[in-house]
């Protein structure tokens, strides 16, 4: 109808409304405003269903089922962790490309540009939290995501190639991570990528490792060249690859639909396709409602544990001449990292996570029961529940506790001022450490709680060792703190003891604290929300004994 | 409790019941009103109901948030201010080390100002001619000859404390800040007051002395300046 007919027809300010109910009505795909309005006051659709259109019409919602089996739509059968996991990337996606404005990959400046970032940018370092948080939290998601699939049996005919495709999501979810490891340049970055990269030399024949490993570093050490390979993998390459599986991953879970909860069918059935009309939920507008305020309920909670809880670590700035004691790999990666303390290189490195990946990717291949019912699957179950406890076994033995003890004077240094992260001394800070000597074999009464604290925790790891260890004989911990320069304090750290056969053995260690240092504050968790908990408290219970 | 935890209650109540005709249960969602669809293109119910309503506070919400974190991104985009590069602070160390009182100035061609020193204090001067063709503006020049700042392009003249003197210029020449900074605190700066531009005075020599290049004081105009010759 042209226009001034609509104007003859309804007046001026109609014609407007059917205008701007048109140009509504183009921007939602085929919902026009009244239709919205019925939507948003919960009126079931009228038939045929007009809220179908976006669907057909518009972009966004063509990948999006027109709806749910009402079974599927429930909290606890998915957990809506697919939802998420797609969600953290997006996360990860729009605060990588904020990092990326103020970070240069190149040794000269990726760690100066932290720094700045740190302390210079507003949001800096919320950003860069946020990033870090985010991309463990998607490794976890995924990971959980999967141990939800395996245990609804969800990867059974016919999905067994959605299944394939989710574990290269989360290889490369893995890839994506620890590729990220090494943009902030730091000793941590450094020496988890070195360490990951030499895994990679070890696939046999030994020239072909070496390649690999060399196309990966782009030297034969890392350095500029590692660090530009490296960011293009984590910022490019990867999402770009990651993406492209997901819209494989996805067009497969809407082209099979969710998998139902087992007995609400027949064993050996599917019909998550069938869905009767009485079960059905529409994507418009209830299960849009159900995504849209999950997420919205999950970005608070991310923003949360970013404000208040997590922080980011950053280490020293890279030094290839000197391996931090106590390194180690993402605790993703922990399980290999056990692997390669009791195994070679070969097997533990490359061997055994091939077949396991291969053996992940072909569960829905091997696994012939045709059931999903738990009471079914009693063995798979078990299987799944073994794998993950020997994850979790190889995961500790990942961890420094299992076989990098050293020497028991060079772990009570590490314990109260490890060489890199901050430790008691460098978290109670610069302000209360008083000069002066501080032997553990003498009772000090210095008016400072948190000194105290830090001497008490010093003894008390010295008493450790001295009981644990029988080559470790009346060790004696001297903390001699002197002003090394205006606003520079020196921590020398000495340990003395008699070895089994009455030798003397001693210890020595140096460190620095600047005034402006505020380590508690640039690793680790936030003290800061349980700081104030943890105050409360002890104000509370003092009140009620009465001090 | 959701329409659907109702729906599965009313489906377990059902089972323990016998069958039920599929008819009497509670539909998931509201069934069709009658005639909704027929009733054509109507907006709606008259008036909202409280879903409706919540629905739009619960938009309006997330719209305030996305605007907030459209702020935060602002404030992160915007440019830093690094030392010693242009629009930054440009740290010259001690004051002993400025020109002696009187002398003459010295570019600073990083900075993009001049540095003089005269009886009361130090001032740093825009080396760009307030007399500006469009936005365009050319760099003046010092004259030895005529211990004076001469614009090459239309002839203003300024003098060494930056007071206009002649020409089309319309104001006196414009002055960065300049910080006297003692240990980490700042002790004075130049300001604008009373109708003039107060120079720090004279620092003691073993303050530092700071450019702001980002902070630009205008100079007065030329009518306001005590050098005017007409």
């Amino acid at each position: 109808m042209g226009l001034q007919e609509n104007i003859r027809e309804k007046g001026v300010l109609g014609a407007v409304a059917a205008q701007a109910d048109d140009v509504f009505t183009r921007l939602t795909a085929g919902i026009d405003a009244g239709e919205f309005r019925r939507m948003l006051q919960g009126e079931a659709p009228g038939r045929p269903n007009p809220r179908l259109k976006p669907h057909s019409e518009g972009f966004l919602l063509h990948i999006k089922p027109t709806y749910y089996h009402e079974s599927v739509t429930r909290f606890t059968h998915t957990y809506r962790l697919g939802l998420l996991s797609t969600y953290l990337f997006i996360v990860e996606t729009i605060t990588g490309i904020l990092l990326m404005i103020w970070y240069a990959p190149s040794p000269e400046r990726a760690y100066v540009d932290m720094i700045l970032l740190l302390t210079n940018i507003p949001f800096g370092q919320f950003l860069r939290d946020m990033h870090r948080l985010g991309a463990e939290a998607m490794v976890a998601i995924v990971t959980l995501h999967m141990v939800r699939c395996y245990l609804t049996g969800s990867y059974k005919p016919p999905r067994q190639f959605t299944w394939f495709t989710g574990v290269l999501l989360l290889v490369m979810t893995l890839f994506l991570s620890f590729s990220g490891y090494l943009l902030p340049w730091d000793q941590l970055a450094f020496w988890a990528v070195t360490i990951g990269t030499s895994m990679a030399e070890a696939v046999p024949p030994a020239v072909v490792g070496e390649t690999v490993n060399l196309l990966a570093r782009g030297a034969p050490d890392i350095g500029a060249n590692g660090l530009l390979r490296f960011y293009l993998l984590h910022v490019l390459f990867l999402p770009l690859l990651l993406i492209l599986f997901f819209f494989v991953h996805y067009y497969k879970v809407v082209h099979f639909g969710i998998s139902l909860p087992a007995d609400e069918e027949e064993v050996g059935e599917d019909t998550a396709n069938r869905v009767p009309a009485d079960k059905r939920v529409y994507y418009l507008p209830d299960v849009l409602v159900d995504e849209t305020s999950f997420l919205t309920v999950m970005t608070a909670l991310l923003i949360v544990l970013t404000v208040f809880f997590f922080q980011a670590p950053l280490e020293h700035i890279a030094n290839p001449q000197s391996t931090p004691l106590h390194t180690v790999a993402p605790w993703y990666f922990y399980w290999l990292q056990g692997l390669l303390k009791i195994a070679d290189k070969f097997i533990a490195g490359v061997l055994l996570p091939g077949v396991l990946l291969v053996l992940l990717m072909a569960i829905p291949y091997l696994d012939y029961n045709p059931s999903r019912r738990g009471k079914d699957r009693k063995v798979a179950i078990v299987a799944g529940i073994v794998a993950g406890v020997v994850m979790i076994i190889w995961s500790w033995m990942g961890t420094p506790e299992y076989a990098v003890e050293g020497a028991p004077s060079v772990e009570i240094v590490q314990d109260v001022m490890p060489e890199e992260g901050s430790g008691p001394s460098r978290e109670i800070g610069y302000k209360h450490l008083p000069l002066g000597v501080w032997r553990t074999d003498e009772e000090y009464d210095v008016h400072d709680h948190e000194f105290m604290e830090l001497l008490h925790e010093f003894e008390s790891a010295v008493d450790y060792y001295r009981r644990a260890d029988p080559d470790f004989n009346a060790p004696i911990g001297i903390l001699t703190i002197s002003q090394a320069q205006p606003g520079l304090k020196k921590l020398n750290w000495e340990i003395t003891w008699f070895s089994a056969d009455g030798k003397e053995g001693e210890y020595e260690k140096t460190f620095w604290l600047h005034e402006d240092s505020l380590y508690w504050e640039q690793y680790g968790w936030k003290h800061l929300f349980m700081g104030y908990v943890a105050d409360g408290w002890k104000s509370l219970s003092g009140a009620l004994v009465g001090e | 409790m959701t329409v659907r935890q109702l729906q599965r209650k009313q489906e377990a109540w059902g089972k323990e019941r016998g069958p039920v005709d599929a008819e009497q249960l509670t539909p998931l969602r509201r069934a069709p009103s009658p005639g909704a669809h027929s009733a054509g293109n109507h907006a709606g119910n008259e008036g909202r109901n409280r879903r409706e309503f919540l629905t739009y506070v619960w938009a309006g919400t997330l719209a305030a948030m996305t605007a907030g974190t459209g702020l935060a991104a602002y404030h992160f985009l915007y440019p830093r201010r690094p030392a010693n590069v242009f629009g930054g602070r440009f740290y010259l160390g001690a004051a002993s080390n400025l020109p002696p009182a009187g002398s003459e100035p010295q570019e600073n061609i990083d900075g993009r100002f001049w540095l003089v020193n005269v009886e009361d204090g130090p001032r740093a001067f825009y080396n760009l001619c307030t007399h500006k063709w469009g936005s365009r503006s050319v760099k003046y020049r010092w004259d030895h000859e005529r211990a004076r700042f001469e614009c090459p392009f239309c002839g203003s003249k300024f003098s060494l404390d930056g007071h206009y003197i002649e020409g089309p210029a319309p104001r006196s020449l414009d002055q960065f800040v300049i910080e006297v900074v003692k240990g980490r605190r700042t002790v004075a700066e130049t300001m604008y007051a009373e109708g003039a531009i107060v120079s720090p005075g004279i620092p003691s020599p073993e303050a530092e002395i700071v450019v702001d290049t980002g902070t630009t004081i205008e100079g007065l105009p030329r009518m306001a300046s005590p050098m005017k010759q007409y």
